[in-house]
């Protein structure tokens, strides 16, 4: 068996790749992860057999309970975002649990890959498969609740959706993280979450009304609702790009 | 905890002085003193809790230095912790595979976070026997030897000083380990030159 070599010095060796390690590489990385976490919920599909027909469950469940079609017209847009969000909570400790359970974390730690770019990739990723998750709760919406679209107020609806779907995600994968070494992670996560989110339920909610005319409301009331999921969606994406990594390595 | 160390080099890659580590208000590592040299072949003991993991996390770069000194490649464990981890791989109780990915796009994904170019993960698969017809299976169809060999995938890594930190020893028999070790030794030879 050969020996490593003798003479070299400690300092001057340095692994052959540092294309990841740079501010350029928070890209690159980002969007490893983030390939790789939707090619993860192609194979898994759980997202599609899970969490989908858990949210349709969950929008069935009040038609059943409200039992009148006044009322459930005039909080369908309420009741998608609060599907959402019971959605977030299992689509975030899925992302983690993907991460955790045969210590691939810690090997991502250790590979020296920037901990912003693993937080933005996640974020992409869990956006991503939250806007297919919208879309489809809209779809639900306009079925179950007699919820009604127009033109312009689908424009509307679009953004909100991105502009929420971004904050819900940011912030997720900011405490998916934070809970992602804790004992009872499962609980630990939606005290977390749910109180944080509350903004992003609010804004969402108000501005889907406006998109679906509940109650009269004029689609251009909406919008200033969307500053808000904005202004929510910039702060979490720019406090947990910053704050990912050290959580970690708390 | 106990040290035997074999084959002594020159170079210091390991030193630690009464390095204390601790794991939330517990101190997993209390005072620890190592000192390992290049080409070394460390094996730890230590009864269950003595901190053996702690220590090979902490040589890892993955848990901070609480008190003591610490230097690993060189490098100082208290100003620049995260740039020891790039340069140390550390196989731990877990294998840190994605088992709904298959075995070729598990160790391409790792392949790409240490810069490893298609060809040489080719050449690794290929290595390591996982091209066959294993190569497209899910990892969670595997057996564990089989999820241990695709675990080796970083051995492409070229840096002269990267060392591996094994865990999960007690499962196994020394000799065996330590044929075991020497085969990563080998494994990890072309890649240097």
């Amino acid at each position: 068996m050969s020996k490593p070599s003798q003479n070299s010095s400690l300092e001057n060796s340095s692994p052959k790749n540092t294309s990841l390690k740079n501010s350029s590489g928070v890209i690159a990385t980002a969007r490893l992860i983030a390939t790789k976490d939707l090619r993860v919920e192609l194979r898994s599909r759980v997202l599609l057999n899970q969490v989908v027909p858990f949210s349709l469950i969950v929008m069935v469940m009040f038609a059943f309970a409200l039992d009148s079609d006044a009322v459930l017209e005039r909080v369908a847009p309420g009741l998608v975002w609060l599907a959402t969000l019971f959605s977030v909570l299992i689509m975030v400790s899925r992302s983690f649990a993907v991460e955790t359970a045969d210590g691939a974390l810690d090997q991502l730690r250790s590979s020296g890959v920037p901990a912003m770019g693993i937080f933005i990739g996640k974020t992409v990723a869990l956006m991503v498969q939250l806007l297919v998750l919208v879309t489809l709760l809209v779809g639900a919406a306009v079925v179950l609740y007699r919820a009604q679209v127009s033109w312009s107020g689908g424009v509307l609806l679009v953004t909100t959706a991105v502009a929420a779907t971004c904050g819900l995600a940011a912030v997720g994968t900011l405490y998916g993280g934070l809970a992602a070494g804790a004992k009872g992670r499962e609980t630990l996560l939606p005290l977390l979450l749910l109180p944080v989110v509350a903004p992003v339920l609010i804004g969402a909610t108000r501005a889907t009304e406006s998109a679906f005319g509940t109650n009269g409301i004029a689609i251009s009331e909406g919008w200033p609702w969307l500053g808000l999921l904005a202004v929510f969606a910039v702060l979490f994406s720019v406090a947990g790009a910053v704050a990912f990594g050290p959580l970690l390595d708390d | 905890m106990s040290a035997i160390a074999h084959e002594p080099g020159t170079d210091v890659v390991v030193d630690l002085v009464d390095a204390v580590a601790v794991l939330g208000s517990f101190p997993a590592l209390a005072g620890a003193t190592l000192s390992v040299r290049r080409g070394e072949i460390v094996l730890l003991r230590g009864p269950n809790g003595a901190g053996k993991t702690t220590l090979l996390r902490l040589c890892a770069g993955l848990v901070p230095l609480e008190r003591g000194q610490g230097q690993i490649l060189g490098v100082d464990l208290v100003r620049d912790r995260e740039l020891v981890r790039h340069r140390v791989g550390m196989i731990g109780h877990n294998n840190g595979l994605y088992s709904d990915l298959t075995v070729t796009e598990n160790v391409r994904f790792w392949g790409r976070t240490v810069g490893a170019s298609t060809a040489e993960v080719d050449a690794a698969l290929h290595r390591m026997g996982l091209d066959g017809r294993l190569a497209n299976l899910p990892i969670s169809r595997l057996s564990a030897g089989q999820k241990r060999r695709t675990l080796w995938r970083d051995w492409w890594r070229d840096g002269l000083n990267f060392g591996y930190l094994m865990n999960r020893m007690q499962v196994l028999m020394r000799r065996a380990v330590m044929n075991l070790i020497r085969f990563l030794n080998w494994l990890l030879l072309p890649a240097r030159q």
